[in-house]
C-alpha cells in the first residue's frame, strides 16, 4: 500500500517534470517566433524608410531637372544663359570624371604594412577602404596621388600595388574630399575598418581630418581613361 | 504525521501546477494579443513598400524623360550655335563621367546566393558587397571601359555597400540577384573572371557565378544628380 502510494507520487512528479520542461520549451519557442516576427517587422520598416528616402531623392532630382528645363524654355533665344548652364554642368562633370585638380576639406589616411612579414596590405584591403570612403559619400579620392576614378583598378603584385597602371609602394597615402558636414559621419563609418586593420591585421594606420586637401586629376596620357570600345548612344 | 506528510507533498505539487498554469495562460494570452497585430502591421508595411516602389519607378521614368528633353535642348542649342568645340567637349566629358548611354561588346555576369545552404554558416552562402567589389576590380584589371550593376552605372563615386539584406549602389538599394555588365575586350574580360580567385570562392559554396560573352551590350548612363556628388569640391586652376 505504502509502496503503491510512493510509486503513484513518483509518477505524478515525473509527469509534472516532463510537462514543465515541455512547457518551458514551448514558451521559449513562442518567444523566438515573436522575436523573429519583430525582426521581420523591423526590417520591413527599415525597407519602407529606405524606399521613401529613395523616392525623396528621385523627387528632388526630378524637380531640379524640371526647373532646369523651364530655365531653358524661358531662355529660348537667350543663348548666353543656356551656354552658362551648359558650362556649369560641364564643370561638374569634369570634377566627377576626375579631369581636374580639386581641393576641399577631407580625410588623409596613411596605411602601411605591419612589422612582420605576413602583415601585408593587399589590394582587397585598399578596395574595402575605398568602398567605405565612397559609402561615406567621399567626392574625390586618391591613393599616393593617383586619382581613383570609375574604372581604376587596384592590383597587388609583391612588393608593390598597381593603381591606374602605375606601380605604387607602401606606405599608402589615401586622400578623400567629403562634404564638411558629412566628414564626421565619414570618419565614424571608417572606424570599423580602421579598427580591424590595426587590431586584427596588424597594419599601421592613421586617420586625420584635414581642412584643405588637394587631389590631382587623373593622368591624362591616355592610359587611364579609355573609351575606344564604347559607342555613345 | 503520515497524513500531514502526504498533504505537504500534494500542496507543493499543486502549487507548482498552479504556477505552471498561470505562466502558460499568460503566454497564450500574449501570443494571441501579439500575433494578429504583428501580422497586420507586416501586411500593411508590405503594401506601403509596394506603393513606394511603384512611385519610384514612375519617378524614374519621368526623370529619364526630362533628361532626354534636356539633351534635346542642349543639342538644339549646340546646332544653332555651331560651336563644334563646345559640343565635342560636352560629349567627351559626359562620356568620361559616365553620363552617356553606351553600347559595346563585353561580358554579362550573374551573381546569386546559393540555392541551398549546406554548411552551418549562412554568411558563406550569400553574395556580399565586397565580393561584388572584387568582381568589378577583376573587370577593371582586365580593361573594362564601362560597368553597370543591375543597370546602375558605376561612376567614380559609386559605393557598393551592404544595407540590410540588400546592397546600396549609387545611393539606391538593390536586392540579390546581381547582373553585372561590362564593356571591353570580351575575351580578356571573360578569361580574367573565370580564372579569378573570387570565381572559385563562389563555386566552392555553390553560389551562382555565371559569365557569358555578349555583343552590343547597352550600359545606361548615371541618372542621378551630379551636383550632390561634387558640391564639396573646388577646382584648382
Amino acid at each position: 500500500m505504502k509502496f503503491a502510494r510512493n510509486l503513484f507520487i513518483t509518477m505524478i512528479c515525473i509527469i509534472l517534470g516532463i510537462m514543465l520542461s515541455w512547457q518551458y520549451k514551448s514558451i521559449e519557442s513562442n518567444k523566438k517566433v515573436s522575436a523573429s516576427q519583430t525582426k521581420n517587422l523591423y526590417n520591413l520598416q527599415k525597407e519602407l524608410l529606405e524606399e521613401k528616402k529613395n523616392n525623396e531623392n528621385l523627387r528632388a532630382r526630378n524637380e531640379e531637372l524640371e526647373a532646369q528645363l523651364s530655365e531653358y524654355i524661358d531662355a529660348a533665344g537667350n543663348n548666353k544663359q543656356i551656354e552658362e548652364s551648359i558650362r556649369e554642368q560641364l564643370a561638374r562633370a569634369r570634377m566627377l570624371a576626375g579631369l581636374v585638380d580639386v581641393q576641399g576639406p577631407g580625410i588623409e589616411i596613411v596605411l602601411d604594412d605591419g612589422d612582420s612579414d605576413y602583415q601585408i596590405v593587399y589590394d582587397i584591403d585598399l578596395l574595402k577602404l575605398i568602398n567605405e570612403l565612397r559609402a561615406a559619400e567621399a567626392q574625390a579620392i586618391s591613393i599616393n596621388d593617383e586619382r581613383v576614378v570609375a574604372m581604376t583598378e587596384i592590383r597587388y603584385t609583391r612588393p608593390y600595388m598597381v593603381i591606374n597602371g602605375r606601380q605604387i609602394y607602401p606606405p599608402y597615402v589615401i586622400k578623400a574630399i567629403a562634404d564638411p558636414e558629412k566628414l564626421d559621419y565619414a570618419l565614424n563609418m571608417l572606424g570599423g575598418v580602421v579598427e580591424i586593420f590595426r587590431d586584427s591585421f596588424g597594419y599601421k594606420i592613421s586617420v586625420n581630418k584635414v581642412d584643405k586637401i588637394t587631389i590631382p586629376k587623373v593622368r591624362d596620357d591616355g592610359s587611364v581613361l579609355k573609351y575606344n570600345l564604347l559607342n555613345p548612344l | 504525521m503520515k497524513i500531514n506528510d502526504k498533504s505537504y507533498i500534494l500542496a507543493v505539487l499543486f502549487m507548482v501546477f498552479g504556477i505552471l498554469l498561470s505562466v502558460q495562460f499568460r503566454s497564450v494570452l500574449n501570443s494571441k494579443k501579439n500575433k494578429p497585430s504583428v501580422a497586420y502591421q507586416i501586411e500593411n508595411l508590405q503594401n506601403e513598400i509596394k506603393t513606394e516602389k511603384l512611385i519610384g519607378s514612375k519617378l524614374r521614368e519621368e526623370i529619364d524623360e526630362n533628361i532626354k528633353k534636356q539633351d534635346e535642348y542642349i543639342k538644339m542649342f549646340m546646332e544653332g550655335r555651331n560651336d563644334n568645340e563646345l559640343a565635342r567637349e560636352w560629349e567627351s566629358v559626359k562620356l568620361a563621367a559616365g553620363l552617356t548611354d553606351v553600347m559595346g561588346n563585353g561580358v554579362i555576369v550573374h551573381l546569386a546566393d546559393a540555392s541551398e545552404q549546406l554548411g552551418r554558416n549562412i554568411d558563406n552562402y550569400v553574395v556580399h558587397d565586397v565580393e561584388i567589389v572584387e568582381v568589378l576590380n577583376e573587370l577593371k584589371k582586365a580593361g573594362a571601359q564601362a560597368i553597370s550593376v543591375n543597370n546602375e552605372r558605376i561612376i567614380s563615386t559609386s559605393e557598393i555597400i551592404c544595407a540590410g539584406p540588400t546592397v546600396r549602389i549609387n545611393r539606391t538599394r538593390y536586392p540579390v540577384p546581381y547582373e553585372i555588365k561590362a564593356i571591353g575586350d570580351p575575351k580578356k574580360l571573360y578569361d580574367a573572371l573565370v580564372n579569378s580567385p573570387i570565381a572559385s570562392e563562389f563555386l566552392m559554396f555553390d553560389k551562382k557565378f555565371e559569365v557569358r560573352i555578349a555583343k552590343d551590350i547597352v550600359i545606361p548612363k548615371y541618372g542621378g544628380d551630379i551636383n550632390n556628388l561634387v558640391d564639396g569640391l573646388e577646382v584648382i586652376e
